[in-house]
Parts: structure tokens; sequence; C-alpha cells
């Protein structure tokens, strides 16, 4: 490997390193010349080293006799939800998908719309926020140890708690700009390729059950259908004449418009509404999906949820009909 | 700049330090991460170096490097949180319990996994040069002044660093190149 490689991979930075959530802003540096920093953690309550060690020492050894005195271990009480589970520890746990809505900034920081609005549900909760970036075939299988997650995928009813959609994408079918196809149904008997996993794949084999705000369009018939991984594949295959349409569930107007030989076909398919979800299990998530939807809702009378679509979406406002 | 907090007002002092953050926050994280560090403590220790730093410009202190200082200033408190945890592990230890560490799971491919790899294996001081020379862009006088060396050992280290590396992704893709 070259110097140079070298040298850029080092500056990309490593490769599994988290991303950093800037979090101060000027109220937080005006409010703080007087007072200790906010930080939570036990890092910073502490003065100085020797104090640290002593205090720590005397927590440890404290809980561990009043632990094993009680023979706690097993049965010591836990908080009753998972709400409360989460504000006692101070961190919410976050997953979002590292690739669209976001976005790999030069240097490798990853930023979005998911990550925006991730970032924001964990200030108005009052949580420390640790973003996990996931796949989202790995949210939805469950993975991961996060405490909700934004998929940005519909989701299927049952397996997972679900808040009210926080934006809606509209699910395009495309074709190549000499298309004579004005609509799903002219694409029959053509191949027809789309993202696996994606929404558009459960469209095109009839099986979509995610909530939409516009009418589901009737999926036509194809005669195969090539599922690849991502929708540059699909382009490709549409360019070279493999497939005659793809779906797409990530191209927005703007990546449309990077593509010059390729067109839409009239309006969405559907309009894939895309919430926040929990994994349902011991602790009943309910009291959580609810105080995030009170956040969602907050966050869209108060025009933060439209600020932060509009910012990563090229202007577009792409959370104002969240309901069916 | 030698007298930054005189010249500037208030506003121009807040400025300084939120755009240390947005520019320079994921680079100390990172860095801080590095020195052992989990991951809440880090971002928590980020932000305690910055509001020293707005204290100590507000307060009228001449701070001629600010993303210098703040990286000097939170490897010190790496430094002493490390030794803590080494210390409250120990009591831990003999009281039977045990930290869990968390798996990364931040994506990437190609070269940077590579390089990050022999990274890990290189001296720690060698890791931690090479992430401010070449991740926080700092130069091998501020990386001396954060790392308390001077700057020819730092130099010294990237050095020899970046020849283990040469040498050893070289080797492992069958390339010839010194």
């Amino acid at each position: 490997m070259s110097d140079e490689r070298i040298e850029k991979a080092l500056r990309q930075g490593p490769p599994a390193e988290p991303a950093y959530i800037v979090q101060l802003t000027p109220a937080d540096l005006q409010g703080s010349v007087a007072k200790a920093p906010r930080s939570t953690s036990a890092f910073s309550l502490f003065a100085s080293l020797g104090q640290a060690v002593v205090a720590a020492g005397l927590v440890v050894a404290v809980a561990g006799i009043v632990l094993i005195r009680s023979g706690a271990f097993e049965t010591a009480a836990k908080p009753p939800t998972r709400l409360a589970d989460i504000q006692a520890r101070g961190v919410i746990r976050i997953a979002v998908r590292p690739d669209r809505p976001q976005v790999t900034a030069p240097g490798g920081a990853i930023a979005g719309f998911d990550v925006d609005v991730a970032t924001e549900i964990g200030r108005r909760l009052g949580l420390r926020v640790e973003l996990d970036f996931t796949p989202a075939d790995e949210m939805l299988a469950g993975r991961g140890e996060w405490d909700i997650a934004l998929p940005s995928s519909a989701v299927e009813p049952g397996t997972f708690a679900t808040t009210t959609p926080y934006y809606d994408w509209p699910v395009q079918l495309i074709v190549p700009e000499g298309s004579t196809a004005a609509g799903p149904g002219d694409l029959s008997g053509s191949t027809i390729c789309v993202v696996t996993g994606s929404g558009g794949e459960a469209w095109l084999d009839g099986r979509f059950r995610g909530t939409s705000v516009t009418p589901v369009a009737v999926p036509p018939t194809p005669s195969a259908v090539h599922r690849l991984a991502t929708d540059e594949a699909c382009s490709a295959e549409v360019t070279a004449g493999a497939s005659a349409a793809l779906v797409t569930a990530a191209w927005s107007d703007a990546d449309l418009a990077a593509r010059p030989a390729l067109k839409r076909v009239g309006g969405p398919i559907f309009t894939e509404g895309r919430p926040v979800i929990a994994v349902r299990g011991e602790r009943d998530p309910a009291g959580l999906l609810a105080e995030i939807d009170r956040i969602l809702a907050a966050m869209r009378s108060d025009g933060t949820l439209a600020d932060l679509s509009r910012s990563r979406f090229g202007g577009l406002d792409l959370t104002e009909s969240q309901t069916p | 700049m030698s007298s930054i907090n005189v010249v500037l007002g208030n506003d121009a002092l807040e400025s300084i330090v939120l755009d240390l953050e947005r520019r320079h926050g994921q680079a100390l994280f990172g860095f801080v991460r590095r020195l052992g560090l989990s991951d809440a403590q880090a971002a928590d220790a980020v932000q305690d170096v910055l509001l020293r730093l707005w204290a100590e410009l507000v307060a009228g202190r001449t701070i001629e490097q600010p993303k210098a200082w703040a990286f000097r200033a939170i490897y010190r408190l790496a430094m002493d949180q490390h030794r803590l945890q080494r210390r409250i592990g120990a009591i831990a230890e003999r009281l039977g319990r045990s930290d869990e560490a968390r798996g990364d799971t931040a994506p990437d491919a190609g070269d940077r996994i590579a390089v990050w790899a022999e990274v890990a294996r290189l001296p720690e001081r060698q890791q931690h040069v090479l992430y401010l020379r070449y991740r926080a862009d700092l130069s091998f006088d501020q990386i001396g002044s954060v790392m308390g060396i001077t700057a020819s050992t730092a130099r010294s280290h990237a050095t020899q660093a970046m020849a283990t590396l040469r040498r050893r992704l070289g080797d492992e893709t069958g390339e010839a190149e010194r």
C-alpha cells in the first residue's frame, strides 16, 4: 500500500469510531461560567484523582457489602418500564442506518436526517444519545443493542412497537428516459429491479403492509424480479437494458435529476411512512414510544421536524402528512 | 492571535468554542476513546474540556492555539481517568465485578480497516502520535505539547510508526513498496 493511501486512511480515522454528536450551545457556555460542567458521568464529578479513587472505592465497597448482605445480586429491583430503565441509565441508545438518509462526510463523520432526529429526541428526553450505526436489515431483524431504532423504512406491524411515522418517503418507479410506460401496469411482463429488503420489494411482491399517506398503486406482474443490494446496482441494470424499471425507496428528486437517462413513472407508487421502532420484550416499550411520540408531535408543531427535513432533503418537507 | 481574549468579545469567544466542537469534536472524542475511555466518558471529556476552554477565555486567559490547548487538556484528563479506571477495576475485581466492553458497529471498509488494524498493533505512543498528526491534523510541535514530549520525539514516533505500517501493509498485499 502506498504512503498516500496509508495517510489518507489515517486522515479518515478509524472505521469503527462512533460519531461524536455536537452538543454545546451558546446557552451552555453562558450558563457554565459560574457552574460545574453539565456532564452526568462520574468522570467529571471528581476534582482530582485522589478524591475519585477514594470515593469510587467507598462506593463500590459499600454497594458490594449491601448487595452481598441482602442477597440482592440476582434479585435487585429493576425500574418497572423501559423508559424508566433508560432514564435511570441516563443514556439512550438509538440505532440509525449508516446509509440514506444519512451521508458520510469527508473524514468519516456520519450526518443526516435520522442522526438529527435521533439527537433531538435524546435532547428532549434529557438523555445522552449513543448512536449505533446499524444497517436497516439488522435493525429489522432485531439485532444490536439499542433502545430505539430509526430504520427509515416501512415497518410491518407485529414484531416491533412503532411510533407514528415521523416522515413519509415517496417510493418511485424509475424507467429509462425513452420508456413509454405511463404507469406500473405498463411494466407487467417486464423485468423489474428492486433493492432486497426494501419496501419496494414488498410492494412488488404484493405483500406491502406498511403505512402510506398516498394510495398504494397496484403492482405490475413482472416476468422477473431482480433483487440487488443497492439502487445504484439496479440503475446500472436499467441503463444496460437488463431490467425495464427499478423501484427505489431511497432516491430523491435530486438523485433522479442527477441521472438524466432515467425518469419517474407518474407519482409515487406509495409513500412509505417511516416510524421509530422498539423491540417488544419483557419490559413494555409502550411508555417509551408514547413519550417519543409526544416529542415527535412537539417537534412537528414547533417546526423542528420540518426544518430538519428541509435542511437534509434539498428543501423538501417530508414530515407534513404523518397520518395515513 | 497573541491575546485572543482581549481582542475578542464574548460572542466571538463563544463562536471559537462552538466552532472548535463542530470542527474538532469528533477528533477529540476519537482520540480520548483511544486512550481508554468509554463512549459516554469520551463525550463527557470533550464537553468538559470545551467548557474549561470557555471558562479560561472569558476569564481573560490568553490561549494562542485553542485546538492544541483542547487536545492537551483532554489528554491529561484521559490519563487521570485511565489511572482511575485501573484502580477502580482492581477494587471491582476484588468484589467479583467486571465491566463489559461494547463492540463498535460503525461501518467502513478497505484501506481504513487494514490501516487502522495495523495501527492498533503499534506501541501506544506511536498510535497516539499518528492519531494526532493525521486525524487531528496537529503539528509535531503541538503533538509534543499535548503529550509532554519534544517535537523531535513526536516526529520520531511518527516516522517509526509509518515505517512499520509501510512494511506490514506492503507485506500483506504482496507489494514491495518501501
